[in-house]
């Protein structure tokens, strides 16, 4: 047999393949996890977008498992909610915002046999009052512990609705199940997260009451985390992650089809149902810093967190590598 | 003699005690952060407050396990007693009569490999949320290990005992009555015990679908909250019900298959 028939090709292929491998090996590998909402898809396109790095995108189905991903040391990179940052510093986790990514994504809607106009709380107020007197419960759903949780009980807070006393919470945990809980009455109110607020529009089992933004915590939901011992190890690969999230966030807020795309593919949901939901989202790769606190405080006050966290909310809030990657201040930034 | 039988009384704790000193060992040297891997020691802590309320470190649980574990137990005991009926008469039906074999279980095959947890869409369709899905799900789980053991319970039923019971004038039904039902209950007893593991393992996954209490229901919010020590303290509920479930159907079978005793290998324990 003649070994060098196969030696030498296999010699030429390595020694082609060697300068590609060397190339790969000099740039710093991030492996970065991602929820699989609305939100949170455009993540999957930090990979294109990055340069002096190379990102391994990983999709979670849920922020906490991220979250539970990132404080175990499997992956680098983290996009969560301020939410789960709040609990995981109450947690007493490593864990660092670098980057914020998109906000906005709550919608609140009612049943379709309730006579209220949109953006009328008063009329909501009058009949969640009515439904007391009558002895009746009414019911207002969430995902408990998600952005769209925290951002109806401020707007209820702020308009004077004690969710404890005027109304009757069910967590339904999985958004997914909202649309089946509206259409069957079971429900009379629910804050959801796109695009499944807008699935459950076109499927009018539901209608459009209003954004639950006009309170303490504004919109914000989307928070990149990582950990203080990936900074010091590693500080110019999460720049270029940070860089990759700030280029994605310009991309989709310049080109909407563009993000109408990425949900689509990565949610597999129609482009009609992703088209509507772009609308309530809003890219933007900020850290607010007083929202942040705010957002601790009613997790304190709502006890889903055992702690005051304001301290490490704020100290945690690494603006580095959002100014090299902006090149503006972090008074700029949210600070 | 005494003391080595006391020796011998002590070996089924040998393994559990080293597993959880490792354990307890091994979150406190700080390998991993404490919150990561709570140590059993604060499981035990948290698994107390959810139980009678010692500190309210559960938060909106403390106190509540009684209420949590009556809601689990009653979705598990409705599901599991669906399937047991369900179950059995049409186990007995399938292994009995070649008619019903034929046009019943190739569905019923067909739609067993489907994991319980994708039938939570048709679930919340069909029942709405709440405890009806939940308990269909655990009826999911339970219902295919009994179907399965009841007809191989019944088509191993030996056929001379079916001869001599036809010969002495024996009908069709009190052939299956007296004979074939009790030959298969060994069997029966085998997918009992397995489907009430089953249901149980189903409560973690049913309790997602929009219910407001119960182990699982708790575990899931936990883990949302990153509450690992009462995430593993459902774990552990579940698995002690799910135990305590499983005494209870060897203390009926032992009752029911009475004449099995000291007639097989181990049958007098």
């Amino acid at each position: 047999m003649d070994v060098k028939r196969f030696v030498l090709p296999i010699l030429a292929l390595l020694a082609l393949a060697l300068p590609t491998l060397s190339l790969a090996e000099d740039a710093p590998k991030i492996k970065l996890g991602y929820a699989k909402c609305a939100h949170c898809t455009p993540m999957s396109l930090t990979p294109q977008f990055a340069e002096g790095v190379t990102i391994d995108a990983v999709g979670f189905n849920t922020g906490t498992d991220a979250l539970t991903a990132l404080v175990s040391k499997n992956i680098d990179v983290a996009q969560v909610t301020y939410l789960h940052y709040a609990i995981a510093l109450d947690k007493g986790f490593d864990v660092v915002a670098i980057s914020g990514q998109v906000n906005g994504g709550s919608a609140i809607l009612l049943g379709n046999d309730l006579e209220i106009a949109p953006g009328d709380w008063g009329a909501l107020k009058a009949l969640i009052a009515k439904y007391k007197a009558d002895g009746k419960p009414f019911r207002v759903a969430a995902s408990r512990g998600n952005a769209q949780d925290i951002h109806m009980r401020g707007a209820f807070a702020k308009q004077g609705i004690d969710i404890n006393k005027d109304v009757q919470f069910i967590n339904i945990p999985n958004p997914s199940d909202h649309l089946q809980a509206l259409r069957r009455g079971e429900v009379e109110l629910i804050c959801t997260v796109e695009p499944f607020a807008t699935q459950i529009m076109q499927a009018k089992a539901a209608k459009f009451f209003g954004f639950p933004y006009d309170q303490a915590a504004g919109k914000l939901t989307n928070l990149i985390l990582t950990r203080s011992d990936v900074i010091a190890s590693n500080p110019k690969a999460l720049e270029g992650v940070v860089r990759a999230v700030v280029k994605v966030d310009a991309h989709i807020a310049a080109d909407k089809p563009a993000l109408i795309e990425v949900i689509s593919k990565v949610t597999g949901l129609d482009k009609a149902i992703a088209t509507g939901a772009v609308e309530n989202l809003d890219p933007d790769p900020k850290m607010y810093r007083a929202s942040a606190l705010a957002i601790a405080t009613m997790m304190r006050d709502l006890k889903y967190i055992n702690s005051d966290v304001s301290a490490a909310v704020e100290k945690n809030l690494d603006y580095r590598f959002l100014e090299a990657a902006t090149g503006k201040p972090k008074t700029e930034l949210g600070y | 003699m005494m003391a080595l039988a006391q020796l011998r009384k002590l070996d089924r704790y040998i393994v559990p005690v080293l597993v959880l000193a490792g354990w307890e060992a091994f979150s406190r040297s700080g390998a991993l952060p404490a919150a990561l891997l709570p140590a059993p020691s604060t499981v035990v802590w948290a698994w107390a407050d959810w139980l009678v309320g010692t500190d309210g470190n559960t938060q909106t649980y403390s106190g509540h396990w009684l209420a949590d574990m009556l809601a689990s137990l009653s979705r598990v005991a409705a599901g599991f007693a669906i399937a047991t009926l369900l179950g059995v008469s049409i186990g007995v039906a399938i292994g009995w009569s070649r008619k019903i074999e034929v046009v019943i279980e190739p569905t019923l095959q067909m739609i067993r490999p489907i994991p319980p947890v994708s039938w939570i869409p048709l679930a919340i369709i069909w029942f709405g949320i709440a405890n009806k899905p939940a308990i269909f799900l655990v009826f999911l789980g339970a219902f295919f290990p009994i179907l399965l053991n009841t007809i191989h319970g019944v088509k191993t039923c030996d056929r001379n005992l079916i001869r001599a019971g036809a010969m002495v004038g024996g009908s069709e039904r009190k052939l299956l009555r007296y004979i074939v039902v009790p030959a298969a209950m060994p069997s029966i007893f085998a997918g009992l015990r397995i489907g009430i593991g089953s249901a149980w393992m189903l409560t973690v996954t049913a309790e997602m679908v929009a219910v407001k209490s119960g182990l699982g229901y708790v575990l899931w919010d936990s883990y949302y909250f990153l509450r690992y020590d009462l995430v593993l303290a459902a774990m552990a509920s579940i698995g002690l019900l799910g135990f305590c479930s499983d005494l209870a159907i060897r203390f009926v079978m032992a009752r029911v298959l009475h004449w099995q005793r000291n007639t097989t290998l181990r049958g007098g324990e």
